[in-house]
């Protein structure tokens, strides 16, 4: 278990460490920089040199790759070129919690809304109530998040005025949690309809297995066989893509957050990259990528429990 | 069993279309105005701010020594008057200014404001780490030769640790001084007529040396920040709202506003919904809610248009071997249909411009450029036939233009206009807003849409810009008879000869084609009928009103 813990970490860490390399050699081909970015049609060609040697990157990539890394390793993500003032670790702070309170959110939806759903259109499938789930899921996994997005904005806080059309950092005060439920609901809405659709399948191929009849033959009710038996097998594969489906919830809400207008860590990462905010880019990217591994470790370890068929780890 | 399933999505439902229902927006304060910012501001320090919307934001929260009246009149805000000659605030030579501090002035947390927190601002704006562009405009504030070493050095491109070193000792050696609590006094390394108009202007806001140094970085966050203007910063929420406060302690007397509220809504589509929801008491329009607005009935009355002072212009680059040819330019420049650009692509949301500096600015010349007033289409076959270039052969232009949907429908239309009148090539670069602004600094483009602004409303702010090795002509255009006139101007201390200089220098410009203008700008908003005393002004930045909010109250909602 530790030395597979310890796989694991240097796993990440050389992930991480590759994903860095590639970002900040992309980062640095795309044109412009942030001082061009910041200073606009009010700053000389010699003042936004000035700039870029005091602020080091007119070095070579490597060298100022070098040194970047050397300041991450220590914790320091370094300094906002596009807020002056500010640091890339408090750009990204603000944003955190918005983000993540939305992300768990919706993975709360889509895993206690989707999951049922797919259980009951199994139960009955080829039926009236499979045929309307199979409608709906297939609608709202077809549909953008964006569409979806517009619509609730429209709707819940246009025509209905139900809410603010700008959600803002409210989404975060617990008291009004509810705030957060439209951003959550338009981004859990795909995440939804693909578990239904995969619990829908999984459980329509176990309800058909012989456990399950040998189950019902020894006089075990609906219930039981549904989800003892059967329910438990079929989870197997939305366990696994669960685990990368919250990863994508958390680094997927950017377009939602720009439509609700909340400050997370999508909307900074948009700005950072049209700022050409080197630092923020950079410390959003590790972010999302460790977000990424850490979800996928947690899920590989989660997997075995379901199934000791699965070597455990 | 599946009724229990049935029953658990029921209850999740119920559970969700009850907090739903259950959130109401806030009721808001009733003497709040609430405005639209439009992004996040960069900072609120006053010496690094850059950006219009910082800027927007710092109008409400600083006082400095002069302000620009909504007539453009400069006035005088914490100086107890405006300096000329004749009261002794100017000397003979033009280069020393004394300003003499109304007595009783505070900062907002009570600590008297003394002359020296504006010595130490002009100071911070001079120290390399606050990278403001801006600090070019002030170069002209000797620093016992170091500005002048500067900006010779930025000029020839000359960076690293030298000049490094060179800044910091302009920062330190600024002539800016305060023999006494109430007496502030910049010397000058030449006459600079427009220095005034300078003073007026964020980057000469006056610090708290010692909060910063107390606090660092942080000095801006709100419980933190200490101001001297109507209002102060209560809340700041990056990336949402803003904020601000009635400043009791305000010198120019009770601001009628509690607070004022500035919301981060970057789509001008949802800014208008907010608007129409009641959640906004102001909006500037986009050009797609312009035709919008002008189909909706109740909103008629509440819809506001004046003029900003700004031009839109195309940039020719004089360097570039087909743009060398002032003939060529002029071509490109008579060709175009003005008026159908104003009123029929943007809506009648500009105005056809001829000339660079626009209505209300000082030394606007309706006379200037008025053959491009109308399509000119046979002068301008002509010229390009004289310049080698018989019905277009040869011209190939690529047209360099910033990622904006705005922008990249003027460039279609401009291509589609010189393609069909001249039978030139046009080629369309869209580039991102930070690689257009590298390609323009570093003069990589053959024409670019492009424009300006004013930051005070003074031509210096204007034509200079356009003199060889000026260090903002990304066009490089240079012309001896337009670099005399410049020099002459900038100057010159009688106002009225300073101004007709200017407007032969303009002349040179139009009918040299460094420039061919568009469009002059305009501003486009929404005021709810409760809003009073909502004062705009031409030279506004991010906010509707921005520079008197001051004055701003509302009635009953």
């Amino acid at each position: 278990m530790l030395r597979y813990g310890l796989v694991r970490l240097g796993q990440g860490v050389a992930t991480l460490a590759a994903i860095a390399v590639v970002t900040f050699a992309l980062m640095h081909a795309v044109p412009g920089g942030p001082f061009e970015a910041r200073g606009g049609d009010r700053a000389s060609a010699g003042l936004v040199e000035a700039q870029r040697a005091y602020y080091g990157i007119d070095a070579p990539v490597p060298a100022q790759f070098g040194r970047w890394a050397s300041h991450v390793v220590r914790g320091d993500l370094g300094p906002s070129f596009a807020r002056p003032g500010r640091t890339v670790a408090a750009v990204i702070g603000d944003g955190l919690l918005p983000s993540t309170v939305v992300a768990l959110y919706a993975f709360a939806l889509a895993v206690g809304i989707g999951v049922p759903l797919g259980v009951v259109a199994a139960a009955r499938a080829g039926g009236r109530g499979d045929a309307a789930i199979l409608g709906v899921t297939t609608v709202l996994a077809a549909v953008p998040a964006f569409v979806i997005a517009f619509a609730l904005l429209l709707v819940g806080a246009v025509w209905l005025g139900w809410f603010e059309v700008r959600l803002g950092r409210d989404v975060t005060d617990l008291a009004l949690l509810a705030k957060a439920l439209p951003p959550a609901v338009a981004l859990a809405a795909p995440s939804t309809a693909l578990l239904a659709r995969l619990t829908r399948a999984a459980m329509i191929e176990a309800l058909a297995s012989d456990y399950v009849r040998t189950a019902r033959a020894k006089g075990l009710g609906t219930g039981a066989v549904t989800l003892r038996h059967a329910l438990r097998n079929a989870l197997l594969p939305v366990v696994t893509v669960a685990g990368p489906l919250l990863a994508t919830l958390v680094t997927g809400s950017i377009v939602v957050e720009l439509i609700f207008g909340m400050p997370g860590v999508g909307a900074a990462f948009v700005a950072a990259i049209l700022q050409r905010d080197y630092g923020v880019i950079m410390g959003v990217t590790l972010f999302y990528a460790a977000t990424i591994v850490v979800a996928n470790a947690v899920i590989d370890l989660i997997v075995p429990v379901l199934d000791p068929r699965i070597a455990r780890p | 069993m599946s009724n229990r399933f049935r029953h658990g999505i029921a209850l999740v439902l119920i559970l969700g279309t009850l907090v739903l229902a259950g959130c109401q927006s806030p009721r808001d304060e009733a003497k709040v105005l609430r405005l639209n910012l439009g992004g996040e501001p960069q900072t609120l320090d006053p010496q690094r701010a850059a950006d219009s919307t910082s800027i927007s934001v710092l109008r409400s929260l600083y006082a400095s020594l002069l302000r620009v009246g909504p007539d453009l009149s400069i006035q005088p805000d914490l100086a107890a008057e405006v300096p000329t000659v004749a009261n002794g605030g100017i000397s003979a030579d033009g280069l020393t200014y004394t300003f003499r501090l109304r007595a009783g002035l505070t900062w907002s947390d009570g600590t008297p404001l003394h002359a020296s927190a504006f010595v130490d601002g002009a100071r911070r704006l001079f120290e390399p780490a606050n990278a403001n562009p801006y600090v070019d405009f002030y170069r002209v504030i000797a620093a016992q030769g170091a500005n002048d070493r500067v900006a010779q050095a930025l000029a020839e491109g000359r960076t690293g640790a030298d000049l490094e070193a060179l800044q910091r000792t302009a920062a330190r050696d600024l002539e800016v001084s305060a023999p006494d609590d109430r007496t502030v006094v910049y010397r000058l390394s030449r006459r600079s007529p427009a220095f005034l108009s300078l003073v007026t202007l964020s980057p000469m806001y006056p610090v708290r040396a010692d909060l910063i140094a107390q606090h660092g970085d942080r000095w801006t966050d709100a419980g933190r920040l200490v101001t001297n203007g109507p209002f102060t910063l209560a809340t700041w929420d990056h990336g949402r709202q803003i904020v601000l406060a009635r400043n009791a302690r305000y010198h120019g007397g009770v601001v009628p506003l509690d607070g004022v509220r500035l919301d981060m809504i970057e789509d001008a589509a949802i800014a208008l919904l907010a608007y129409q929801k009641g959640e906004l008491d102001v909006v500037t329009l986009g050009p797609a809610e312009l035709v919008q607005v002008r189909g909706t009935q109740s909103l008629r009355d509440q819809f506001q248009s004046y003029a900003q002072l700004s031009t839109q212009a195309l940039y020719f680059n004089a360097a570039d071997p087909l743009f060398r040819d002032a003939r060529v330019r002029r071509a490109l420049s008579l060709a175009l249909d003005r008026p159908g650009y104003a009123e029929v692509l943007r809506e009648g949301a500009v105005l056809p411009a001829t000339a660079w500096l626009p209505p209300g600015m000082p030394g606007h010349d309706r006379a200037a450029g008025t053959d491009a007033a109308q399509p000119a289409v046979e002068r301008a076959q002509a010229l390009l036939r004289d310049a080698g270039h018989e019905g277009g052969r040869g011209v190939e232009v690529q047209l360099l233009v910033a990622d904006a949907s705005s922008a990249r429908t003027t460039a279609q239309w401009l291509k589609e206009q010189w393609e069909r009148a001249l039978g030139v090539r046009v080629t369309l670069v869209v580039r991102e807003r930070a690689a257009y602004f590298a390609d323009r600094v570093g003069g990589k483009f053959q024409v670019l849409v492009g424009g300006w602004s004013a930051d005070y409303a003074d031509p210096e702010n204007w034509l200079p810009q356009f003199r060889s090795g000026s260090a903002l002509n990304p066009g490089r255009f240079s012309d001896a008879a337009y670099d005399r006139l410049i020099d002459q101007a900038t100057v010159e201390l009688d106002q009225s000869r300073r101004i007709a200089t200017y407007q032969q220098a303009q002349r040179v410009l139009i009918e040299q084609a460094a420039i061919a203008p568009l469009a002059y700008g305009r501003r486009n908003i929404l005021v709810q009928p409760w809003v009073r005393n909502l004062v705009t002004s031409p030279m506004e930045s991010e906010v509707p009103g921005d520079l008197y909010l001051d004055r701003a109250s509302i009635a009953q909602r």
